[in-house]
C-alpha cells in the first residue's frame, strides 16, 4: 500500500508540475556522427564565440563549457576555462579546472599548463612548496634548468618561493641559476632587476649586508626610480647605523610613491610591494 | 483516504505553478541589454494588429508606429522618435536596437552594431490581478521573502532578502548568516509603483537617489495574502517564482542594524583588476596586520575567500564567502573566526575610485574579494 500510494503521489506530482518543453532553437546533432575535423571546429565555434564575451561573464563560461564538451581534451581550452573562475575569485572551481588541464596536459608529456599553475601557486595562492614542487617537476620532465612559467624564468618564481619560505640560501642560490642560465642565452643580466632586486633581499634578510647592497645597487642602476629598491636599501642602511643616509632614500622612496612610481601587477600584489605606512614607520 | 489524496492533488497543482495558468498576452517585457553586461532595460514593448507601442519604466506610453505586418528577423519598425531594428524574433522572445538610441545602443566604426549589444524582450503571460490598489494593499501587508538575486559567488553564507513596501518606498533588507551567525544585515531603500500594461501588472522600482541606473521590471502574475507569484526580468530566459511572507526564525531587522548598501550602477560591475586596479591602498600587509590583532584562532588551515562589491562611495555589500583547504577542496572555518573577518573586513575604507574609465564598460561599482591564507590557526597571508 505505502509503495501505491508513493507511485500515485510521484505521478500526480508530475501531471501538477509538468511544463511545456523549451523551444528548440538549435537541432540537437550528435558527437558520433561527426568527423574529428567538425568536432575540432565546432570546439573552435564555441572558443570563438566565449571569447567574444567579456572573461568574466556568463556568457563566456558557458561557451567554453560547450567547447569543452565537444573538444574535452583541449588543453589550452581548459587552461583559460579556469581564468575565468580564478579572475572572479572563484578559486575551488579554479583550481579544479586547473588541477585537471594539468593531468591531461602531463599525459601528453606536456608542462604547459603545469608552468601556469606554478605561476598561480605562487602569486594567487602564496603555496611557496606547491610553486617549488611543480617547478621542479618541469625542470626535471623537460630537463632543463631554465623554462619559463607564464612570461618569467620558472626559476624567478622558485628562487621568490624559498625567499618567501625564509630558506634564504635556497633562493639566492635558485636566483643566481636564472641568471647564469641567461648569460649563456646571451642576455645581459644587468637587466634583470627583479631578480637583482630578491637577490639583494634574500641576502639582506639572511644578514650578508655587503652582497645585499651589491645587488640593490645594480638594481638602482638599471633604474633610479625604483622604490622598493630604494626603501630596502634605506632600511639597511639604517640597520648599519648610517640614519642621515637612511632618511634621504626613504624621503626620496615616498616622494616616488606619491608619483605611483612602484611595482604594478595587474592581478596580484608582488613580494615586498611598498606602500606608503611602511615608509612613514622608518621617518 | 482518498478525500486527502484529492486534497494533495490541489496542493500539488497549487504549488507547481507553470506559465501554462495563465493567458498569453500581446506585451514583451524588455529584460536586459548588452549580453555580457545585463544592463536593465525596462521598456516594454505592445504588438497590436496595425500598431507598436512603446512604454517607459513607468507604465506610460511613450510611441507608437505603424505595424504593417507580424514582424520578424531582420524587421525595422518606425515610431515617432524610435526606430526599432529586430535582429531575431521569435515567440517567445525579441532582440531589439533602437537605432535612434546611440548612447545605449552603440555604432561602431566598420563594425556598426554589435549583436551582443541588443535589447532582450520576453513575452508575457496576462496578470491575474490588476487591480493597481489591491495588490498594493496586499505587497504593503506584510513583508516578502524574496530571492536574493543580487548574489556575488558564494558557498557558505545563507543569504535571505526580506522586502517591505510602504507607500512610496520598499526597503529591501539582506540578512548574512553563517553556521547560525547573523553576520551582516544590508539595507537598500527603492521607491517603487505598481504599473499595468495591457494586463500586464508590473512592479517598478527605483535607486531613490539615482536617475540613470536601471532596475529590472517585476511581473506580478497573481497576488494574495498568502503569496506572491512573480517573474522576474533581471535575468537569462526569466520564469515564475512564489513569493512568500517572510518568516524566517530570528529577529527582524530595524533600519538601525543595518548597513546601508546599494551599487551606483547596477548593470556591469568592474573586476578589482581592471583599470588601475582597485584593491586597498595600504596594500596587503596591513589588513593581515590589522585582521589579525585580536582575531581569534582558525581550526586548521587553508583559504577564506570574502566577496563583495565596493560602490562608487566606497561602501561595502552583497557578500558572498567560499573557503577551501589546502588542496583547494571545500571547507568550513569556525564561525567565530569567521565573523571577525568579516567585522573586520567591513571597516575598510581606502579603496581606490570604483569608477570605468571605458566608454564600453560603463560600472560604478567593482566586485572584489579578498583571500586570506590560514595555517595553524592564524592568516598568514593575503591575495590577491
Amino acid at each position: 500500500m505505502p509503495i501505491r500510494f508513493l507511485t500515485f503521489i510521484l505521478f500526480i506530482t508530475l501531471i501538477a508540475c509538468n511544463k511545456p518543453a523549451e523551444i528548440s532553437e538549435v537541432p540537437e546533432r550528435d558527437f558520433a556522427e561527426m568527423s574529428q575535423a567538425e568536432i575540432d571546429s565546432l570546439g573552435d565555434w564555441y572558443n570563438n564565440v566565449s571569447n567574444y564575451f567579456l572573461q568574466v561573464s556568463e556568457n563566456h563560461r558557458r561557451y567554453k563549457d560547450s567547447a569543452l564538451i565537444v573538444a574535452p581534451d583541449n588543453i589550452e581550452y581548459r587552461q583559460v576555462y579556469s581564468y575565468f573562475y580564478k579572475k572572479a575569485g572563484e578559486h575551488l572551481k579554479a583550481m579544479k579546472i586547473l588541477n585537471e588541464a594539468v593531468r591531461r596536459d602531463s599525459l601528453n608529456g606536456s608542462v604547459e599548463a603545469m608552468k601556469y599553475r606554478a605561476w598561480s601557486l605562487l602569486y594567487y595562492y602564496r603555496d611557496y612548496k606547491g610553486a617549488i614542487r611543480d617547478i621542479n617537476n618541469i625542470e626535471k620532465l623537460t630537463g632543463f634548468r631554465y623554462n619559463t612559467c607564464w612570461g618569467e624564468p620558472c626559476g624567478f618564481q622558485k628562487g621568490q618561493a624559498y625567499y618567501q619560505l625564509e630558506d634564504y640560501e635556497k633562493a639566492t642560490e635558485t636566483l643566481l641559476i636564472v641568471n647564469e642560465e641567461e648569460a649563456k642565452l646571451g642576455f645581459d643580466t644587468k637587466d634583470n632587476f627583479y631578480i637583482h632586486f630578491y637577490l639583494a633581499r634574500a641576502y639582506h634578510k639572511n644578514g650578508d649586508f655587503e652582497k645585499a647592497m651589491k645587488h640593490y645597487n645594480i638594481v638602482l642602476n638599471f633604474d633610479d626610480e625604483f622604490s622598493e629598491a630604494i626603501f630596502y636599501k634605506g632600511l639597511l642602511l639604517k640597520e648599519k647605523g648610517q640614519k642621515a643616509a637612511a632618511k634621504l632614500l626613504f624621503e626620496k622612496a615616498r616622494q616616488l610613491l606619491k608619483e605611483d612610481k612602484k611595482m604594478d601587477e595587474p592581478y596580484i600584489e608582488r613580494f615586498d610591494e611598498l606602500f606608503e605606512w611602511m615608509v612613514e614607520r622608518e621617518l | 483516504m482518498k478525500k486527502s489524496i484529492y486534497i494533495l492533488f490541489l496542493f500539488l497543482c497549487a504549488a507547481c505553478q507553470s506559465d501554462v495558468d495563465y493567458l498569453d498576452s500581446d506585451v514583451f517585457v524588455g529584460s536586459y541589454r548588452v549580453y555580457d553586461q545585463r544592463i536593465a532595460f525596462p521598456f516594454s514593448l505592445v504588438f497590436t494588429e496595425d500598431e507598436i507601442l512603446l512604454y517607459n519604466q513607468d507604465g506610460m506610453e511613450i510611441d507608437q508606429g505603424p505595424l504593417l505586418s507580424p514582424i520578424k528577423n531582420m524587421d525595422t519598425v518606425s515610431m515617432s522618435n524610435h526606430e526599432y531594428f529586430f535582429s531575431y524574433v521569435n515567440p517567445e522572445r525579441l532582440f531589439a536596437f533602437d537605432l535612434m538610441d546611440s548612447l545605449r545602443f552603440k555604432k561602431f566604426e566598420n563594425r556598426g552594431l554589435s549583436a551582443k549589444d541588443a535589447a532582450v524582450f520576453y513575452k508575457t503571460q496576462l496578470s491575474k490581478n490588476n487591480d493597481k490598489s489591491a495588490v498594493k494593499n496586499i505587497l504593503k501587508s506584510q513583508s516578502w521573502h524574496f530571492p536574493n538575486v543580487e548574489t556575488n559567488p558564494n558557498d557558505d553564507l545563507v543569504i535571505d532578502q526580506e522586502w517591505r513596501f510602504l507607500e512610496q518606498e520598499v526597503l529591501v533588507y539582506t540578512y548574512y548568516h553563517y553556521e547560525n551567525q547573523m553576520l551582516h544585515i544590508g539595507l537598500k531603500k527603492l521607491a517603487y509603483q505598481i504599473i499595468d500594461i495591457n494586463g500586464v501588472t508590473l512592479l517598478s522600482v527605483r535607486n531613490k537617489d539615482k536617475v540613470r541606473n536601471p532596475l529590472p521590471l517585476i511581473q506580478l502574475m497573481d497576488v494574495d495574502k498568502n503569496k506572491l507569484v512573480i517573474k522576474y526580468f533581471g535575468v537569462r530566459n526569466p520564469t515564475t517564482q512564489i513569493i512568500k511572507p517572510f518568516t524566517l526564525p530570528y529577529k527582524k531587522a530595524s533600519r538601525n542594524d543595518a548597513f546601508a548598501f546599494s551599487n551606483c550602477f547596477d548593470g556591469y560591475q568592474g573586476e578589482y583588476y581592471y583599470g588601475d586596479d582597485v584593491t586597498y591602498f595600504q596594500g596587503n600587509q596591513y589588513i593581515v596586520d590589522q585582521i589579525s590583532a585580536d582575531a581569534p584562532p582558525a581550526d586548521g588551515n587553508g583559504y577564506l575567500i570574502l566577496h563583495f562589491n565596493i560602490n562608487c562611495k566606497k561602501e561595502l555589500g552583497r557578500f558572498g564567502l567560499l573557503q577551501m583547504n589546502q588542496s583547494f577542496k571545500a571547507r568550513k572555518f569556525n564561525a567565530d573566526f569567521v565573523a571577525h573577518v568579516f567585522k573586520e573586513v567591513r571597516k575598510i575604507k581606502e579603496w581606490p575610485s570604483t569608477l570605468s574609465t571605458e566608454d564600453f564598460l560603463p560600472y560604478k561599482d567593482v566586485h572584489a574579494f579578498l583571500m586570506f591564507k590560514i595555517e595553524d590557526g592564524k592568516i598568514t597571508d593575503l591575495c590577491p
